[in-house]
């Protein structure tokens, strides 16, 4: 076989496999275009392309409400992570103290604890504080994580010691030292870690279904479950049409965070 | 704030502070409690106590409202390997984690060794198999309930085509457990994708140089050279996707229900039915104890395991 046959042959393959493997999402995406009437005739061949779907998703469900909760209390994790993570990866990356090695496997313990054996518990103090079917409910829990602390811990190990010695020669106190050099140094995790966060939190499924009674503070991916649950079940077109909206973040985080995704996994690779 | 006004403050205490005296460590130890503090708060309540608390539920009866009522010592973990329907949902948690773990892995060093190589265009595949990593639970579930809607699907269809007389898997105990790997080994692999081309692209290329060198065959080369240079990332992704697979969750509560006839009631999912269907936190408590004594077992091993990469690196 020639190099230039082989190449083609190559790329058959490939184009065959992205095909496969995207077909669950271009095939959503087409219904999500299509008339229920034609999706439920089998008509996936149907030319009657409209937004149609998208219009009657947004004006008949609740789905722009279930997204702004999901994305109030993906960015309230996120940001709450930041800063107790933060906090937390300096100390153990840059200070000294009595049982640093103990409160460190402290931490790394709970990363072996599902969170599945914890929710009964959860729901009953959350219950106690007032907190269901709240954003406080749905977020604070969160603010802690084992893996955010010892992902940033990583990038800070990196700051070179030099800058470190060089801080401590101009007197930076920790808060400007932290500031000034070490998160601006540690950029491309700190982008990771805020791509990761608000991912994970955006699909978080089960403890907003345990906790949320209404659309008031329902989540996107519960909402689905509700929509799919109502009526609104036999009307594909717009149940496709709210899986892509719902989708549409997520493709967007990866496409702009694939980079950093990338160079995350390689020196967590290296490192862990 | 608080913190600008008070220079005793261990947070703006200039960051040199050397442990040479004994009052200099016992400031130390409170800046660091102060920047551990937060995280420590939120950990003991929400991760910790809960912990134990569900350890404690485990050796009680309770009532409907989830409150210790009676301690029954072991009798709930009696009770659940007793029960039929717990072992069930355990030898079905088994077959899945294990067919949907080696299929997702599979597929993942397939396309991984597809595009590894820098031929142009590449890039571009890499993006396509990488993009379905993070999408949710809830929505692939939809999209695969579309697929394999027996009257609307594409898949539904041929299968109806082809003559398979049940063409609605999820009515089908076999074929709901199918749908749930398929979409399990669909939504895992790009994870498993990117490490394993990181693996794949960190073989030096001299190696492959000199087996063409020594006349090597690819076969040859697959097994004596790439296989040994990216078994620990298969071995870390193993026990990651392991993990993963046995909290399976979103796609059990909206495509099977855990049915039919208990065929897809997965242990998370069961832990759940019992907890806020049922009622019956105690038993939930020990089945869920359970979970994580598995996911504790397939952590320890993968930090073990991680540390000697790392040495061997």
């Amino acid at each position: 076989m020639t190099t230039s046959l082989k190449h083609i042959n190559h790329y058959f393959w490939l184009t065959l496999v992205a095909l496969l493997m995207g077909a669950p999402i271009l095939i959503g995406i087409w219904a999500s275009l299509l008339p229920t009437a034609d999706i439920a005739a089998g008509h996936l061949t149907s030319t009657n392309i409209s937004l149609n779907n998208y219009i009657a998703a947004i004006q008949t469900t609740p789905v722009l409400r279930y997204m702004a909760n999901s994305f109030i209390v993906a960015i309230l994790i996120t940001a709450g992570q930041f800063v107790l993570c933060t906090l937390a990866a300096y100390a153990f990356a840059f200070l000294d103290f009595k049982f640093k090695k103990q409160i460190f496997a402290l931490f790394l313990i709970t990363m072996m604890l599902p969170f599945e054996a914890q929710i009964i518990p959860n729901f009953q103090t959350i219950r106690v504080f007032g907190w269901l079917d709240s954003y406080a409910g749905l977020t604070i829990p969160f603010f802690a994580s084992a893996f955010g602390v010892f992902m940033l811990r990583q990038a800070f190990l990196q700051v070179p010691d030099e800058l470190h010695e060089y801080s401590q020669l101009i007197g930076l106190n920790h808060l400007q030292f932290l500031f000034k050099i070490v998160l601006p140094y540690s950029r491309s995790t700190l982008i990771t870690f805020g791509l990761y966060m608000f991912l994970t939190h955006w699909n978080d499924y089960l403890w907003p279904l345990i906790t949320t009674f209404s659309d008031s503070y329902r989540t996107t991916q519960v909402g689905l479950k509700q929509l799919q649950a109502q009526d609104t079940f036999s009307n594909w077109g717009v149940i496709m049409a709210t899986a892509i909206l719902i989708l549409l973040p997520t493709l967007l985080i990866l496409l702009v965070g694939q980079r950093y995704f990338k160079k995350g996994l390689n020196t967590g690779g290296l490192k862990a | 704030m608080e913190l600008h006004k008070n220079p005793d403050n261990p947070l703006l205490v200039p960051s040199t502070a050397a442990a040479s005296t004994k009052g200099r460590t016992l400031r130390k130890t409170n800046a660091a409690l102060w920047f551990l503090l937060p995280s420590l708060v939120i950990l003991a309540i929400f991760t910790f106590y809960p912990m134990i608390m569900t350890a404690i539920e485990s050796l009680f009866s309770t009532n409907v409202r989830g409150e210790l009522a009676q301690f029954v010592g072991f009798s709930n973990y009696a009770e659940i390997f007793s029960d039929p329907l717990f072992l069930k949902s355990l030898v079905n948690t088994f077959i899945f984690v294990i067919t949907a773990g080696l299929g997702t892995i599979a597929l993942a060093l397939f396309l991984a060794s597809m595009v590894s190589d820098k031929l142009r265009g590449n890039g571009f595949f890499r993006t396509a198999f990488a993009s379905t990593m993070g999408i949710s639970g809830a929505v692939a579930s939809v999209l695969f309930l579309f697929l394999f809607n027996p009257s609307v699907g594409v898949i539904g269809l041929l299968l109806k085509n082809i003559g398979v007389k049940q063409n609605n898997l999820v009515a089908d105990p076999t074929g709901a457990m199918i749908i749930l790997v398929v979409v399990s080994i669909w939504m895992g692999t790009g994870f498993s994708f990117l490490n394993l081309l990181g693996a794949l692209q960190s073989v030096p290329d001299d190696y492959y140089a000199v087996a063409d060198l020594a006349g090597w065959s690819s076969w040859q080369k697959t097994w004596k050279i790439t296989v040994p240079m990216v078994s620990p990332t298969l071995f870390f992704l193993l026990v990651v996707e392991i993990i993963g697979k046995f909290k399976t969750f979103t796609e059990i509560d909206l495509i099977t229900g855990g049915g039919p006839d208990n065929a897809t009631n997965f242990i998370a999912y069961k832990v759940y039915t019992d907890a806020f269907g049922n009622r019956n936190f105690g038993i939930a408590a020990s089945e869920a104890l359970v979970l994580t004594a598995i996911i504790a077992f397939a952590t320890w091993f993968q930090f073990r395991f991680t540390e000697r990469k790392v040495y061997y690196k």
